[in-house]
């Protein structure tokens, strides 16, 4: 916007404006903030504080402790489940990646004489779906459940990020893919060497995307990995055990006292050993969030 | 005869042709279609378990059809009203509070011309939403507890008695689901309106500075009505949205105490389907679900059509 600068009532605005956007941004932060002091915080003098932590409550010595990290880091479910997640997070998105990508290769040649009834089949299963338990039904009755694939398979395609790639490869100039083909390089050629390396940003957004959303997932995971089955659990159901069902079987404090003394810093670690890995990565890739919100509300 | 047979002719040598060529083209496409065969097609077949008693153990064979049983239950069990109700009423809250925040941040946002500090706000307003939701969940229980920094400011006023949880209390159960998911929805949410903002014609700030428009008169007569097409597409696919409240967040944190003001259809289907085993009734409610949703989508967009001349479809 335009106005003569200087001006007193355009000083008053600018720190109205940024005066709310550092509020805002604040609000946004300090909740994290105060789970990473309570669990820089000494657990039994934790357990009884009422109030917001702008710096962690010291031990007696007047340092921070890290006996809730030490708890968490000597529970072994913990490290299992994060190693389950990685596995799950690399192989969905990468599976994701693959099958989309080669679908979307597909759907942007014009010479392709079933191109219009296969888009509106994905376009079909863009806009109906059967809904929860219609998916959960097929997914058991694969006997899928209670294996890794189950949490890998499902859910690894989206019609929406397939689109998404199409539309990026429609973008680039169609003589690359001509010429190419004139020059009797074959489908495999053209999509490996000229294609794909010219829709990167358009592959990383969908990545990202898809590899968050697997991060942050549990509900495919308590759908489909019964509790008789503990090593599939990903982080996040763990993290639902501590954190919602408060259930700390398994878990060894430091002392002979009881594990719930110390049950409020082992949930402040496990918050911040949870959500570290996203929270340090993402700052580094938050335009591709930007472009992919962006590409993505264009399209519809 | 004769046209049709010629027709056909040509029709199965563009096949041959077309299959000779891209051959490859109908093999790089399998796994994809193959995929949403199963995980997207299936199931809306699965919707016929609408109409059975369907059990997972028995399988298909073992299960009866019942016809319409499920559907007589939902339309007079007074629970559905229940359901129905709070689900519409988190929707509302949604689209009254959660969804107009974002446009009023992005408009902050494209106001603050210093670029250092715009990737600084951007970047702590963006980090709730890759906290997940049980870890949300997590914060919440700790913040809202007796002993928690929120819990405490509640019984240091005197809205909750000390030593109770603020998840147990009905009361404050809708507020903490809507202000948490503004918290974790706000910034992200904002991005696509501080795109639609930057992609003004900024011509048109300048022909407004000489008609003499203050700031506040050039948002309103150059901003809001230039990202209005945005709003309003968002707004079709909320209000298309209004019983698919996510269930997530109210799952971890409900309890039979808080039933009455938390449970949503997506919830009850979640725990009397997977955990209740009752899948026909669940699947019948989720149908019934989905066609509404799909009738009020496409109500908004022609609502939209009409008033202000932008629809999605």
């Amino acid at each position: 916007m335009v106005e003569a600068k200087k001006s007193p009532s355009f000083i008053i605005q600018k720190i109205c404006v940024y005066g709310a956007l550092a509020a805002i941004s604040l609000i946004c932060v300090l909740p994290f903030w105060h789970m990473i002091m309570e669990s820089l915080s000494d657990p039994l003098e934790l357990t009884a504080n009422k109030g917001f932590l702008w710096l962690p409550i010291t031990d007696l010595e007047g340092a921070w402790s890290f006996d809730s990290y030490k708890i968490i880091f000597s529970f072994g479910r913990i490290w299992r489940s994060y190693l389950n997640t990685v596995i799950y997070t690399v192989s969905a998105t990468a599976l994701g990646l693959v099958i989309s990508a080669m679908a979307a290769y597909v759907l942007s040649r014009r010479d392709l004489m079933f191109k219009k009834p296969l888009m509106i089949f994905f376009l079909i299963t863009l806009f109906f779906s059967g809904g929860l338990i219609p998916t959960y039904i097929v997914v058991h009755s694969l006997g899928l459940a209670n294996t890794m694939l189950a949490l890998i398979i499902p859910g690894c395609c989206n019609a929406f990020f397939m689109i998404l790639i199409k539309n990026g490869m429609d973008a680039l100039p169609y003589e690359y893919y001509e010429a190419a083909r004139i020059d009797g390089a074959g489908h495999w050629f053209v999509f490996t060497k000229i294609i794909l390396p010219l829709t990167g940003p358009f592959m990383a957004v969908t990545a990202l995307f898809g590899a968050v959303g697997h991060w942050n997932s549990w509900v495919a995971a308590s759908l489909y990995i019964n509790s008789r089955h503990p090593e599939l659990y990903p982080l996040q159901l763990v993290l639902r055990d501590i954190l919602v069902n408060s259930n700390v079987q398994g878990i060894k404090g430091p002392s002979g006292l009881p594990i719930a003394f110390y049950l409020r810093g082992i949930q402040a670690a496990s918050v911040v050993v949870g959500s570290l890995p996203l929270l340090i990565i993402y700052p580094f890739v938050q335009k591709y969030f930007e472009k992919g919100i962006v590409l993505g509300g264009v399209k519809g | 005869m004769t046209a049709s047979k010629a027709f056909r002719g040509k029709f199965s040598k563009r096949l041959k042709k077309d299959w000779k060529r891209n051959k490859l083209l109908y093999v790089m496409i399998l796994p994809a279609f193959v995929y949403f065969m199963i995980f997207s097609i299936l199931p809306l077949f699965g919707l016929l378990f609408a109409f059975s008693d369907y059990n997972i153990a028995l399988g298909l064979a073992g299960s009866d059809w019942v016809g319409l049983k499920h559907f007589q239950k939902i339309f007079t069990d007074p629970y559905m009203l229940t359901l129905i109700s709070n689900t519409v009423i988190f929707s509302l809250l949604d689209i009254v509070i959660v969804f107009p925040l974002p446009i009023i941040l992005a408009s902050l946002m494209s106001a603050a011309k210093n670029k250092p500090f715009s990737k600084a706000v951007k970047t702590a307003v963006y980090m709730p939403y890759f906290i997940s939701i049980v870890v949300v969940c997590g914060m919440i229980r700790n913040f809202t507890s007796s002993t928690g920094f929120i819990g405490a400011f509640f019984q240091s006023i005197g809205q909750l008695e000390s030593g109770y949880d603020m998840l147990i209390k009905p009361d404050f159960f809708k507020g903490i689901i809507t202000s948490t998911n503004l918290w974790q929805q706000m910034g992200f949410n904002s991005i696509i309106f501080v795109a639609a903002i930057a992609g003004i014609d900024s011509t048109l700030y300048e022909a407004a500075v000489v008609d003499g428009a203050n700031r506040w008169k050039q948002y309103w007569h150059v901003t809001f009505p230039s990202i209005l097409p945005t709003i309003m597409m968002m707004l079709i696919i909320k209000i298309g949205g209004i019983l698919n409240v996510g269930f997530e967040k109210i799952y971890l944190l409900y309890n039979p105490l808080t039933y009455g003001v938390a449970d949503v259809l997506s919830t009850y289907i979640y725990r009397l389907g997977v955990e209740g085993n009752q899948l026909g009734l669940t699947t019948a409610v989720g149908l019934l679900n989905s066609i509404i949703s799909f009738v009020l989508l496409m109500g908004a967009n022609t609502l939209s059509a009409r008033l202000i001349k932008k629809s999605m479809f």
